[in-house]
């Protein structure tokens, strides 16, 4: 890791678009590439973010994706080609990552994210990233990011639009906050959505973990940004915390951060 | 009271943002069951049909309705009560990926 993260931290042309921003830097590069981040999903979402985070430099990803490439995925995860049906998204994304960045350090995860394997995982990441397809899950990367101390980024599409928020436990509200409601039985047919929209919100929970892992500041603190395509808006929705959260309220004392250790 | 809808709700209601007043003096605040019925009467059949329908009383499983920035079922339902300070947020359940 030491030699990928002098090489990112020197004048490596890769980079060199990037670093001349001043949000960034040889600073900022240098950071980025001493993180480690945990994307779970691997799909529609996790299709763009995972090459620009790759992309960006960040030093090490671990795909968590048990599901397999099939033909209905096709039409918006181009991390996947026709030959790859049947393959593991996680191993196959992997391989692809590493193509598209051979110094990036990534680990694939074909298993499905669980109370046995989320609390190793999300410790050992400095963010994690949901990009799934159903409540269950955000609601366990939540979980263990409000025990952890761990930011999480969250996106999700429907039809034409979608949304994206940052939960910093003990910051912000967190997802238990806002929807921790039963989820009712999946439907047969899940729901239509146009794979641009997949791409806009994957981009987007991207461009919030790396403004995050800069230490930026949150440009989403309490709200939650919803995209719709029809009308080209974005809309702030803002959320307020539960002061009974079985997850975060604890964090919270008044304003103050109470942050959780490793 | 301020409603807004988000995403494809905006397209149901034609509206991104709308007002209803809750007139503060005869009842200073009324159940969101009742903040329903009146945007069901304003905005028809799609209203019923994909978010509320006041005749069944039944909300549909993909909608959240947020009362200042809290999940009504973490509060009281459609009988929390609300005041003509309150803003009330309808939006999709969007949780594909």
């Amino acid at each position: 890791m030491t030699e990928k993260i002098n090489k990112s931290t020197s004048s490596d042309p890769r980079y060199s678009r990037q670093i001349s921003l001043p949000e960034i830097g040889p600073a900022g590069q240098f950071l980025l590439a001493q993180k480690k981040v945990l994307v779970v999903g691997a799909g529609g979402l996790g299709s763009p973010l995972l090459f620009a985070l790759a992309g960006a430099g960040i030093g090490h990803i671990t795909i968590v994706d048990m599901d397999t490439v099939s033909e209905s995925n096709l039409n918006r995860q181009f991390l996947y080609r026709e030959a790859d049906l049947g393959r593991s998204k996680a191993i196959v994304a992997a391989e692809r990552l590493q193509a598209y960045h051979p110094d990036l350090s990534v680990d694939a995860v074909a298993q499905p994210l669980s109370d046995h394997n989320a609390p190793d995982l999300i410790r050992s990441h400095d963010l994690a990233i949901a990009a799934v397809d159903n409540r269950r899950s955000r609601l366990l990367i939540n979980q263990y990011c409000c025990r952890f101390g761990r930011t999480m980024i969250d996106g999700g599409v429907r039809e034409l639009s979608g949304y994206a928020a940052v939960i910093e436990p003990g910051r912000t509200p967190c997802y238990y906050c806002l929807f921790g409601i039963d989820e009712k039985a999946p439907a047969k047919n899940p729901p239509g959505v146009l794979g641009s929209i997949a791409g806009t919100i994957g981009s987007l929970e991207a461009t919030l973990a790396l403004i995050i892992l800069l230490g930026l500041e949150n440009p989403l603190a309490g709200e939650v940004l919803y995209f719709h395509a029809k009308n080209m808006s974005f809309e702030r929705l803002k959320i307020e915390r539960d002061p009974d959260c079985p997850h975060c309220a604890a964090l919270w004392t008044g304003k103050r951060i109470v942050k959780n250790e490793d | 009271m301020k409603i807004k809808y988000y995403a494809e709700i905006s397209d149901w209601t034609g509206c991104t943002e709308e007002e209803v007043s809750i007139a503060i003096g005869v009842e200073p605040e009324i159940p969101v069951r009742r903040i329903m019925s009146v945007l069901a009467v304003r905005h028809g059949d799609a209203f019923r049909r994909k978010i509320y329908d006041p005749a069944s009383g039944i909300l549909q499983d993909d909608i959240f309705i947020l009362l200042n920035g809290r999940h009504l079922a973490r509060l009281n339902g459609l009988d929390s009560m609300a005041d003509d300070n309150d803003t009330l947020a309808v939006i999709p359940v969007t949780e594909a990926g």
